[in-house]
């Protein structure tokens, strides 16, 4: 297996000499708590009221005759899916506890877990299966986004009656998916309602950091390069992050607006607002916008291979850039990840 | 028992926690030592895998119960040595670029033989799940038709593996053996291994078809693991190209050993072989799936780190091999980091050996431990996890005592990587 091939995180680690040379412009407690006011803090809040909307239309498409709510449910899976890539590259904090991140949403899931231990559930879970308790000590692949994506659009639809009389139905399946989606969303909410204790500062930055470098490379890799595939290979559209509904090229959309957010809040806290880094956000965002929402129709065109690895390498410039730059301004000991945080 | 004297080789010297500083040794004599190291791994490994490949012939000459448990038994013997040489994996790229060759995972098994109906592996994503080569003397691979008459080493490697740009077609290597040796384990995360019958191997009485094929694939499978390890001693052999590049240039080498390390501790076992399979509860990701050996890869994976940090591996036939260290030169410019790190990677040692006393006293093999509902066995490898995790992070702090500005350990989507900050 060559490292390109492998679809991994790849967590780089402290560039000891350039964290070194810089002042400190700003209080890193206050830095941190700027981000947790006007970014963490409305993110999730964000996420938390999509997901409530996203439970109530599934209710509602329960509770109707079959096909009635069919867009109203794909709208509200949307609106909550664009608030979850909105949060998804925070991986600190609460989020980090009892593999939450995970259970939002398992991905990516090269392997098909999502379809088989769905598959599992549905013809031999019962009713004490879905609840709490159960549901949360469960997969991770039947939990979060991925396990609502499959339910809504593998081509079955929620509607479809149970495997048995005892078995569990999609629809129940999906209320409980979401239930535990928003508790998570919920606590997540409530965790970062509380400021940061003093000293945290320091740590809460350095974690915000390595979070966006992490970020930046798993749309780089993930996202976009293992499905353009190696070259001289065909590409795997499959490994597409929502290849289900349509909305790769869409959830980098929203990563970018959201990473642009978080790295222009922590650069204004030390005074860097950078213009080539600027430039490449715009460049990378209206690359991304052109393409249109669906990375399964961009990479199949032809062509396409090419257009998603012009688009990783964009973005993989972006990320060093972006990062490289704030680590140099925080003066936060910290290159690339969460890792070296304590 | 080799293995317990390994142990104890590894505990006395982690126990050794003197924090003083000593004097630096040579970089250049520590990269040597890591060279000569590997070496004599790999030499073991082979060795090893010859034993495994005799036995396998006298399974084919002579298929019964007891020469397939012979054949296992070498199997499981020969994963020993291997497993202590992933740390050499991901610092060094002619490792690396060999390593799927010889311990691809996971792996749609359907490829090779037949499996169980709904037990074929990522559909999704791999349209040759269920080729079945050993069933199928042509095949149709994507549109052209493949002369598969002869099961030769060439089709397993040149064909087959990595069929389609697809990692999970795995074709050779430790797991494509151990499939054919045990088959699938159906017994999901209950109790049980694979149990293939030896009449798969009897082509007078043969069960489930092809024998004298899957007998060809067998053979051709372990010549081909024999041939690899003979290609990766040669590399670490005097001259060879992998201790060239270490040797050569120190400071590569020394990034190289910390990257290993920590890259094995971090992404690769912690992440991807051990906290993914635990969040899905799945036996499907378990690393020796159809050998229930799995317990023994990852202590077997931690026993080479501890080797590799100190300096010094006990041979398969118990001569100690021992030298200056990563250790030595972290203690000269870091002593109390020195005997950070070596009482976290004897606190994963300890806790790995609780995961593998489960499973040795047939309490609970690993598949059962990351069942759903399994708390007590969640928990024993959740602290695996741990303990491993804790040591990546020491072996980070490392770079700056050994004066490595830049480096990047392995990832994996299955860690958040959390920091300390809500503590």
């Amino acid at each position: 297996m060559s490292i390109e091939g492998r679809i991994v995180r790849v967590v780089a680690v402290a560039l000891t000499a350039a964290a070194a040379t810089v002042a400190h412009s700003a209080e890193p407690a206050a830095v941190a708590e700027r981000v947790r006011v006007e970014h963490v803090l409305p993110g999730y809040r964000g996420l938390a009221t999509a997901v409530d909307g996203l439970q109530g239309a599934i209710t509602g498409a329960c509770t109707t005759p079959p096909g009635v709510d069919a867009h109203a449910v794909r709208d509200a899976f949307d609106t909550a899916m664009d608030a979850w890539q909105s949060v998804q590259h925070l991986r600190h904090g609460p989020v980090a506890d009892a593999d939450r991140h995970a259970r939002l949403q398992f991905w990516p899931d090269p392997r098909g877990r999502t379809g088989q231990h769905l598959s599992r559930l549905l013809r031999e879970g019962r009713a004490a299966d879905l609840e709490p308790a159960a549901l949360r000590g469960a997969s991770v692949a039947v939990q979060g986004f991925g396990a609502v994506e499959w339910l809504l659009e593998d081509g079955v639809g929620l509607a479809t009656p149970p495997f048995s009389a005892s078995a569990v139905s999609r629809c129940d399946v999906a209320a409980a998916v979401v239930r535990e989606l928003a508790t998570i969303a919920h606590a997540l909410v409530e965790g970062w309602e509380r400021p940061a204790e003093p000293g945290e500062g320091e740590a809460r930055v350095a974690a915000l950091v390595g979070d966006l470098a992490t970020a930046f490379q798993l749309i780089e890799v993930s996202k976009l390069d293992a499905v353009a595939g190696a070259v001289g290979s065909r590409p795997r559209p499959r490994l597409a992050e929502s290849w289900r509904s349509g909305r790769g090229l869409r959830n980098v959309a929203v990563n970018l607006r959201a990473l642009r957010a978080l790295h222009d809040l922590l650069a204004a806290s030390v005074g860097r607002a950078d213009p080539v880094v600027e430039a490449q956000f715009d460049r990378a965002q209206r690359e991304v916008r052109s393409r249109g929402d669906s990375l399964v129709e961009l990479v199949g065109a032809p062509g396409g291979q090419n257009r998603v690895r012009a688009l990783a390498s964009t973005i993989a410039d972006l990320g060093q850039l972006a990062v490289t730059g704030l680590a140099r301004g925080l003066g936060t000991g910290v290159g690339f990840n969460a890792l070296d945080g304590d | 028992m080799p293995r317990l004297a390994d142990r104890i080789v590894a505990l006395v010297v982690l126990g050794l926690g003197a924090v003083t500083a000593v004097a630096a040794p040579d970089p250049a004599s520590v990269t040597r030592q890591y060279a000569t190291l590997a070496q004599a791994m790999y030499e073991d490994a082979l060795v090893t895998a010859r034993t495994l490949r005799a036995a396998v012939g006298a399974l084919a000459d002579d298929p019964s119960a007891a020469t397939l448990r012979a054949a296992r038994a070498a199997w499981i013997a020969a994963r020993a040595p291997y497993q202590q040489t992933e740390g050499f994996r991901f610092g060094n790229p002619v490792v690396d670029a060999w390593e799927g060759r010889v311990n691809a995972w996971p792996l749609d098994e359907g490829l090779i033989d037949y499996v169980a109906p709904g037990r074929a592996g990522s559909a999704d994503a791999n349209p040759y799940h269920v080729a079945n080569v050993i069933a199928h003397p042509t095949l149709r691979l994507g549109g052209r038709t493949v002369d598969a008459a002869t099961i030769s080493p060439a089709l397993l490697r040149d064909t087959l593996h990595e069929l389609d740009g697809v990692e999970a077609n795995v074709a050779t290597g430790y797991h494509a053996i151990e499939f054919l040796l045990w088959g699938q384990d159906l017994h999901g995360t209950g109790p049980g291994a694979g149990e293939r019958p030896y009449t798969d191997f009897d082509t007078s009485a043969c069960t489930n078809g092809n024998c004298a094929r899957r007998v060809a694939y067998l053979i051709a499978a372990s010549d081909l693991l024999v041939g690899d390890l003979e290609e990766m001693v040669a590399a670490w052999a005097p001259g060879g190209e992998a201790r060239r590049v270490v040797v050569d240039d120190a400071y590569a080498g020394v990034t190289a050993i910390l990257r290993g390390l920590g890259s094995l501790s971090y992404g690769e076992l912690a992440g991807e072989r051990i906290k993914l399979g635990l969040m899905l509860h799945d036996p499907e990701e378990e690393h020796d799936c159809f050998s229930d050996n799995t317990h023994n890869a990852h202590y077997h994976d931690q026993l080479g780190i501890v080797g590799l940090y100190l300096g010094r591996y006990v041979r398969v036939d118990g001569s100690l091999v021992e030298g200056p260290g990563l250790s030595d030169l972290v203690a000269a410019r870091d002593p109390t980091l020195d005997a950070e790190i070596r009482r976290a990677m004897s606190a994963t040692l300890d806790r790995m050996q609780v995961m593998k006393g489960l499973a040795d006293r047939r309490e609970m093999s690993y598949d059962q431990m990351i069942g759903e509902g399994n708390e007590v066995g969640n928990t024993v490898v959740r602290e695996v996890v741990d303990a491993l995790v804790a040591q990546a992070r020491l072996l980070e702090r490392a770079m700056a005592p050994l004066g490595i500005s830049s480096l990047a350990f392995e990832g994996s989507d299955s860690l958040d990587s959390p920091s300390a900050v809500f503590k």
